[in-house]
């Protein structure tokens, strides 16, 4: 569905994106994951066919942006960062014009716009002025425009950003209504948490520079090394950390705010030994699990907090 | 079915979604009903001061009636000429510019309206709205048919010169609009540009008639030659460079249509060249120079509509040539300038559009 291929945007001596190769199949959602001023909103406005690139290609359903823009709009969805509302009209009034631009037939019109309302659960907005919805309504009613001519790629830039937690949640749910619906699906986002719960790839970019791309899956293993085991003992703490550097299957004990925390290097499934180990050698055991990873641990892992 | 159906059905299908969106938002709140009331307000007021003046000093006859009510006229028409000059480049350099800083630029970059589609339409909404001035100053106007002296013929030339002086204000003000990031810059430059047209141009003109009639008073028309000359070498150039540097890439890049445009553009600048060419020959000259002395038309007011209606309305007959001549030249001034910034606007505009 989307191909990026060598794409590089330079603005005179700053290279804003460089070299950045990605590939979306058909009911991918990726998650577009980058520090702020990493390139991730040039990326996606290249996509979109608002920028031209200096060097390199984007392929939408096979169509070269650059060459053929007109063709790619219509399937294109585009969700900028920033509001693009227009707030002296209504909601309907908003919908109605981006149905009639992007020339969804006038006897379908309507029965679409309440079809996306229902779907953005605005529907009992509708004749509500635009200026009168509260801000996680207002990016619903974006979300809805963007969805108005049925594309078969979105491009959302932050969809979440500046939410309260409310709102944010409102959106993350009707993310995964799209999901459910078989979008493919583009989106960058700061709050990462959020985009653990339905993103099948990610793709960490900094300094314009892909640092790692593909399922979450195998990025997380990749990133992992281990498993990080936390136990809580009552006392000796010390010790159990001596204890534990001596075994095999751990690496890098250590004590931090009371909590002992291992890497666990040994055979998936057998962590139950190094439990076994602290209660043979007289260790009061009160707590002991294994840290979950998550896209916030796998981002601090891969970047080095630097912008283009 | 019959062709009126035929041409009713087509018309229904015709979809303007942008010119719709824009009146939509134009007209909501208080501002477009104030504009309008303050609009009609002032020209009752300038109609009253007429009436009051000119009625204390003049006698009831009815060729006193006929010239105050001619007098009334002319000073409504410049009014509201000077109002149109003010309010319209106002309504057209936020189009685009405004759209930039809501940030639906983008948004409106995105959808599959072409470009030309797109200033037309923005530009239609600027122009509907001061054509609503222009109806709602017609119960003002129509004042003067009590006391006669105007014709509604001379009426409805009036209105069609102040229409087309909005067609060419408001074009302008597009053109800011799309070269400018901002509205306050465009609305600037918008009214810097109107101000040329209204001052500017006379005075250049007024130093070129003096330049001018006093060659030809010696018997010398080098000055206009070159003058003509130069103007027609600076059209092709211009042609020439415009057709290069900002048509012919998107031509190459777009499609057919573009191509069309940079061909239009093209036949434009040669079709000036040529005529400027024409004039500049001798003999050619000589027949213009002797038209312009013997009929004592003032070079400057050829372009300039508050010139133009002022000479119309103050010659005594309609029929007069030089008033016709200003008129006309207006009128074809107006459109030509109306057609080149709308065609500059769209090139501008689909620029912008692949290089946000």
């Amino acid at each position: 569905m989307l191909r990026i291929e060598n794409l590089t945007k330079q603005y005179g001596k700053l290279t804003a994106v460089n070299e950045l190769n990605l590939e979306l199949k058909a009911g991918d959602i990726m998650g577009f994951i980058g520090p702020n001023g990493a390139g991730k909103t040039t990326t996606i406005k290249m996509v979109s066919t608002l920028l031209k690139p200096t060097s390199g290609t984007v392929y939408v359903d096979g169509i070269d942006v650059s060459a053929d823009p007109e063709l790619v709009r219509p399937l294109l969805g585009y969700m900028p960062d920033s509001f693009g509302l227009y707030e002296d009209v209504k909601v309907w009034e908003y919908l109605d014009f981006f149905a009639a631009a992007y020339r969804v037939p006038r006897p379908k019109r309507m029965g679409t716009i309440d079809d996306i309302l229902e779907l953005t659960d605005l529907t009992v907005k509708k004749d509500s002025f635009v200026s009168d919805l509260s801000r996680g309504m207002q990016q619903r009613l974006l979300l809805a425009k963007t969805l108005i001519h049925d594309p078969k790629l979105l491009l959302l830039d932050e969809p979440a950003s500046g939410l309260d937690p409310r709102a944010r949640i409102e959106i993350k749910e009707l993310l995964k209504e799209l999901r459910k619906m078989g979008k493919t699906i583009l989106i960058s986002s700061h709050i990462l948490p959020e985009l653990a719960d339905f993103c099948n790839k990610i793709a960490v970019i900094e300094q314009g520079k892909l640092v790692v791309s593909g399922d979450v899956e195998s990025i997380m293993n990749q990133c992992r090394g281990g498993a990080v085991l936390q136990i809580k003992l009552l006392e000796r703490s010390e010790e159990a950390v001596d204890m534990l550097n001596a075994l095999h299957a751990v690496r890098g004990a250590k004590i931090d705010d009371g909590y002992i925390f291992a890497t666990y290097i040994g055979n998936p499934g057998e962590e139950y030994l190094i439990l076994e180990a602290l209660v043979r050698n007289g260790h009061k055991v009160q707590s002991f699990c294994e840290l979950e990873m998550d896209l916030e641990d796998i981002f601090l892992k891969v970047t080095r907090g630097a912008v283009a | 079915m019959s062709i009126f159906t035929r041409v009713w059905s087509r018309m229904r299908a015709i979809d303007l979604p942008l010119l719709i969106q824009e009146m939509r938002i134009r007209q909501r709140g208080i501002r477009p009903f104030t504009v309008m009331a303050l609009y009609v307000a002032v020209l009752s007021v300038i109609a009253l001061i007429t009436l009051y003046i000119s009625g204390s000093t003049t006698n009831i006859s009815q060729s006193s009636m006929s010239d105050l009510g001619r007098s009334i006229f002319t000073y409504l028409s410049i009014a509201q000429l000077a109002m149109i000059s003010l309010i319209v480049p106002a309504y057209s350099a936020s189009s685009v510019s405004a759209e930039r800083e809501r940030h639906a630029f983008e948004l409106l970059a995105l959808t599959l309206i072409p470009s030309a589609s797109i200033v037309t339409q923005k530009l239609g909404a600027a122009l509907l709205q001061a054509m609503l001035l222009l109806v709602a100053s017609i119960p003002v106007i129509s004042i003067v048919f009590f006391f006669g002296g105007v014709s509604p013929f001379e009426v409805i030339l009036v209105y069609v010169v102040l229409l087309l002086s909005a067609v060419m204000y408001g074009t302008f003000g597009m053109l800011c609009s799309c070269c400018f990031g901002n509205t306050r810059s465009s609305t600037f430059a918008a009214y810097l540009g109107v101000m040329g047209f209204v001052v500017g141009l006379p005075i250049i003109g007024s130093i070129l008639q003096s330049i001018f009639f006093t060659s030809r008073s010696r018997g010398d028309n080098s000055f206009f030659v070159t003058m003509t000359g130069g103007f027609a070498f600076g059209c092709a150039v211009i042609a020439l460079v415009v057709y290069a540097c900002i048509v012919s890439p998107i031509a190459k890049r777009v499609t057919e249509r573009w191509k069309v445009r940079a061909f239009r553009m093209g036949i434009f600048g040669a079709v000036f060249a040529v005529v400027t060419l024409t004039l500049s020959n001798s003999l050619v000259t000589d027949a213009v120079v002797s038209t312009l002395y013997y009929q004592n038309i003032f070079l400057p007011l050829f372009v300039n509509p508050f010139m133009a209606v002022t000479t119309f309305l103050s010659s005594s007959s309609f029929y007069s040539r030089s008033a016709s001549y200003y008129i006309a030249s207006t009128i074809a001034f107006a459109i030509t300038c109306g057609y080149f910034f709308r065609h500059l606007s769209i090139v501008k505009f689909h620029a912008l559009r692949r290089s946000q």
